[in-house]
């Protein structure tokens, strides 16, 4: 006689209680809302289906990775160079709207006010350091 | 005895509906309306067991329909083999989302407010569960225990297939199940 699978007598019916109840179901307002919903999904489909399908709109983040590429190119062919790799890093910059030449002026303005280090302050701050390496 | 598990097996073939899901595909709008009569109890159920919320059930429910009108117009609903299993994994994520926008203070009260079972009449009452107490028992459960015992016990899910609606390994499921199912056992002092 073929031994019977203890995890199978484990896992019978008749080992959860669920006698005299059951789940609720899909409330009844539930019904019509839904099925507009997803009938207007369905409709919105087929109204820009031929255009997907004979390809001539692409996705927009690979348009928009497009455009970025594009600028970045127009950007360092004009001789233009980043004098903070900050700046660079951040894809929402507002540098990346302007032209190269108006770009590196605001960029040069930005870094002088954010960090107004002068000659006199390094040779200062030189000074000190040998001192304090010195015994 | 009763059957205390009324819906059929997902693992038997379900033409109905495995048929309703490629003619939603080709774009033939009354397949929406099938598909609701034949899943929607199913998938508000496993969205209100899993969110233990009416409200988010309900969300879910609408957030998976249109995801399947969204799937159906992208021609991905041509190679689904078990449409229930596949309709219930789109409500789990769907009912996961909501679960995931929710702000953690409100996740009790939403909990406590929730009928996750109701009493059926015509089954003999001195075997039956008391609806009330069973759902207090089950608010007291882990989300992921109680979607395991709803597919298994209401839904007739093996537990392969509750492993791939939950997006975890067959033994994981297994263990969800037993682990809740000994939980409610104890809590509901109901023998094996």
């Amino acid at each position: 006689m073929k031994r019977q699978d203890p995890r199978r007598k484990r896992d019978s019916p008749e080992r959860f209680p669920t006698t005299g109840v059951r789940p609720p179901g899909a409330p009844e307002r539930l019904r019509a809302p839904t099925l507009a919903a997803a009938k207007r999904a369905l409709h919105a489909a087929e109204t820009d289906a031929p255009s997907r399908e004979a390809g001539s709109t692409l996705p927009m983040r690979w348009l928009w990775l497009a455009a970025m590429i594009a600028l970045t190119a127009a950007n360092l062919s004009s001789g233009w160079a980043p004098a903070s790799p900050v700046v660079m890093r951040q894809g929402s910059s507002p540098f990346a709207y302007l032209p190269a030449e108006e770009a590196c002026q605001r960029l040069r303005s930005f870094d002088q006010s954010l960090v107004p280090i002068r000659a006199s302050d390094i040779r200062r701050h030189q000074t000190r350091s040998a001192q304090e390496e010195s015994p | 005895m009763p059957d205390p598990y009324p819906t059929t097996p997902t693992d038997e073939p379900n033409p109905g509906l495995d048929d309703l899901l490629p003619a939603l595909g080709r774009g033939d709008e009354s397949a929406l309306d099938e598909i609701y009569d034949l899943m929607s109890d199913a998938m508000y159920g496993l969205a209100l067991w899993r969110s233990g919320s009416a409200q988010e059930a309900a969300d879910a429910v609408q957030e998976t329909f249109i995801r399947l009108a969204q799937a159906a117009r992208k021609g991905k609903l041509d190679r689904i083999r078990n449409a229930r299993a596949y309709l219930l994994t789109m409500t789990r994520r769907a009912t996961v989302d909501q679960i995931r926008r929710r702000p953690k203070h409100e996740s009790l009260e939403a909990l406590s407010s929730a009928d996750l079972l109701l009493p059926q009449a015509g089954d003999d009452p001195s075997i039956s569960v008391d609806a009330a107490l069973a759902c207090r028992r089950l608010a007291d459960l882990p989300g992921v225990q109680r979607e395991a015992v709803y597919l298994r016990c209401f839904e007739g899910l093996t537990f392969q297939e509750i492993g791939k609606v939950c997006s975890v390994p067959t033994f994981t499921a297994a263990g969800r199940f037993r682990l809740g199912i000994q939980k409610l056992r104890r809590l509901l002092k109901v023998n094996p």
